[in-house]
């Protein structure tokens, strides 16, 4: 028993057996291929169907059901190949008889035409078929679409080229797009080539039979449209990528031959990492365990972006063992990271406190709270305030200064200070309206921690003012600490150092920056500054608390900021505000 | 060449009166004129788009559907001044043959 497949052939229907069926099909492919520029083609394929449909009847005749390959092998043999037809057909697709006589007719040129390559695409095709158009290296226009995917346009402008660009699909379209002439010879050639393509993929796909019955069930329209989309995300998310990966490159280079700066304005990330790293573990360690953290994710975003932009492939064993790499590298790394933040944590287990009462002028009523204004880092800078006929001028002996400043009846505020060869900190600002710039946000952020001289520099201060429960004035300073157990955290708190002065007519002046030995680690050092006041007495917040004020409770609820530069009285019910009338 | 030859006997079938595919590669193989019946179709498809023949369809007992094709008039005047063309070349190349 052989099973038979029903075709219908100019409007007949026919059965056929299984090999008969297949040999018929791809006569018909091959002569649909062969007629691909053929004004007509529809029309002159069914004319030929027809012709075939007579034929076969004919030889049937009454006697027979079943179209045997010996039948097909003769329609094929009266109609002859595709080859056969000669060269009539496709030779010259266009041109007419008439067109013969017509003395100026030229020799056609090998014309070309704007396809999509559709064979050669990251996303569309768009840029390889323009490639192709030019004679350009694809690679050009894809790194030109991504420039100019930055400035907003790019998208726009792909998505129409990619609507408005044809696909190239037949031979004779590909041909075009390269700007090749299309004659029989050079189809064949291009067909020839390609199926041997298609068949060395449908080989390497036969291995995995089931995968190649899924590939081509998602060759839908739907299933093309996903993977152009996924096609695009994954375009977006490598460059997405390749851009962190610059980024992360250029800070780990930074973090490891140079100062760090790009992370932090405040010192280097080593002297950080040198402050927080558990006592044993040498910077080198922390080195080695950055760069193996991150080999694994650059390597893979490397491989990606290989792949989307140059088309190779993962799974070439050259990339599957540096992937291999990676992953390996990067999980000893988050090992080595796993060992030492536990260790971290640790000696974050405990907190433990000491509380010092500062002595405080007993007839002063009304204080004056404020930042000292400058810290150094380099204890060679300074500075000279001069004058001349411009008014105030300001000298330091460093090179480069850029300075703004504010003189206010005695004192100085120094707003931006630029200076490039010495590395300086000023910790003082003046406050004014526009204070929330942007660029005075970053200036708030700049040096809260340095190293120096094995003392390690944090502006871990907060300020409160709370009610007195006596009649008195008092100032209280609370140095904390982490540690694994109490001993530990206690040693550590009573370790810090912290200074502040209180002049005998109430002005208090505090330090923005608590110190303690580097070689205590970082861990949660941290100072509260609290001002006791009994009813009746006054407090001016000067504008350098900015950032220091902590949660100062008032009776309007005013937030921390915005009490700085007023004066506040503390009544019954709590702090609340002087206005001047 | 080939080609136009080609044409002008398709041409020249068709005149004899109206003629379906297979009757025209009938007549032109018992001439020896084609070799493979695929020959004629994209011939027949650029004649009639061209305007020079024009055909209806008839009902076959033995098969599908048939066109019949027959000359227009464009075709008629094409195949006449074709005909006194190619009498013209035949001449010319015979006198090649016979040097008088």
């Amino acid at each position: 028993m052989k099973p038979t497949i029903d075709i219908n052939l100019g409007g007949m229907l026919f059965h056929l057996d299984d090999d008969a069926y297949k040999a018929l099909q791809s006569y018909l492919k091959a002569l649909d291929k062969h007629l691909q520029t053929v004004d007509g083609r529809q029309e002159i394929l069914s004319d030929i169907e027809s012709r075939i449909a007579e034929l076969l009847t004919e030889r049937l005749a009454s006697t027979r059901q079943v179209v045997s390959m010996l039948d097909v092998d003769a329609v094929k043999e009266t109609l002859g190949s595709p080859s056969e037809f000669g060269p009539d057909p496709v030779d010259e697709p266009s041109q007419g008889y008439s067109e013969s006589h017509d003395p100026s007719a030229r020799p056609r040129r090998p014309y070309r035409r704007l396809y999509r390559d559709d064979q050669d695409r990251v996303v569309g095709g768009v840029a390889s078929g323009i490639a192709a158009f030019f004679n350009w290296d694809p690679l050009v226009l894809r790194v030109l679409f991504l420039l100019l995917l930055f400035t907003g346009g790019g998208v726009l402008l792909y998505i129409i080229l990619w609507v408005l660009m044809p696909k190239a699909v037949t031979t004779a379209e590909r041909l075009a797009m390269r700007g090749e002439p299309v004659t029989v010879e050079t189809i064949r050639n291009k067909v020839e080539t390609e199926f041997d393509k298609v068949k060395n993929s449908m080989d390497d796909m036969d291995v995995k039979g089931r995968f190649s019955r899924g590939a081509r069930r998602t060759s839908s329209v739907l299933g093309r449209v996903l993977r152009a989309c996924a096609r695009i995300v994954i375009g977006f998310v490598s460059v997405a990528l390749l851009v962190t990966a610059i980024a992360i490159g250029t800070v780990a280079l930074n973090f490891l031959i140079g100062d760090g700066s790009v992370i932090s304005e405040s010192g280097k990330l080593s002297e950080l990492s040198e402050v927080i790293m558990p006592a044993g573990y040498s910077i080198t360690y922390l080195w080695i365990m950055t760069i193996l953290v991150l080999s694994g994710p650059i390597i893979f975003i490397v491989l990606l972006n290989l792949r989307a932009f140059f088309g190779m492939r993962y799974n070439r064993p050259s990339s599957r063992m540096l992937g291999g790499f990676g992953m390996l590298a990067t999980l000893i790394g988050l090992l080595m990271a796993m060992v030492s933040g536990i260790k971290v944590a640790t000696e974050f287990n405990v907190d433990a406190s000491h509380l010092q009462t500062v002595n405080m002028p007993e007839s002063v009523k009304t204080w004056e709270l404020s930042m000292a204004d400058i810290m150094l880092e380099d204890p060679d800078f300074s500075l000279h305030i001069g004058t001349n006929e411009d008014g105030v001028k300001l000298h330091t002996n460093s090179e480069g200064s850029n300075l703004n400043l504010d003189i206010t009846p005695g004192r100085v505020h120094i707003g931006d200070l630029d200076i490039t060869p010495g590395r300086v900190r000023i910790n003082g600002k003046h406050m004014d309206e526009d204070y929330w710039d942007e660029s005075n946000w970053e200036e708030s952020f700049r040096g809260w921690w340095y190293l120096k001289d094995d003392r390690a520099f944090f502006n871990n201060v907060e300020v409160d003012v709370r009610p007195a429960r006596q009649g008195q004035a008092s100032l209280t300073v609370r140095r904390y600490a982490n540690g694994r157990s109490r001993r530990d955290a206690s040693y550590r708190a009573n370790s810090i150092n912290y200074d502040l002065t209180v002049s005998d007519s109430g002005e208090i002046v505090l330090n923005s920056m608590l110190d303690f030995p580097t070689s205590d680690r970082q861990r949660g050092q941290s100072v509260e500054v609290v001002l006791y006041l009994p009813v009746g007495h006054s407090v001016n917040f000067d504008a350098s608390l900015e950032d220091y004020l902590y949660d100062v409770d008032n009776v309007v609820n005013m937030y921390d900021d915005e009490m700085l530069g007023r004066t506040w009285i503390m009544m019954p019910e709590g702090l609340t505000e002087v206005k001047a009338y | 060449m080939r080609k136009g030859a080609l044409e002008l006997c398709v041409l020249r079938v068709v005149k004899r009166g109206e003629a379906y595919a297979s009757d025209i590669s009938k007549a032109l193989k018992a001439a020896d004129l084609l070799v493979v019946e695929g020959t004629l179709y994209p011939l027949l498809a650029r004649l009639k788009n061209a305007g020079w023949l024009a055909y209806r369809w008839e009902e076959s007992s033995s098969g599908p559907p048939r066109k019949y094709y027959k000359l227009t008039d464009n075709g008629s005047q094409l195949l006449d001044s074709l005909n006194g063309e190619w009498d013209q070349f035949v001449n010319a190349v015979n006198s090649l043959k016979n040097p008088s």
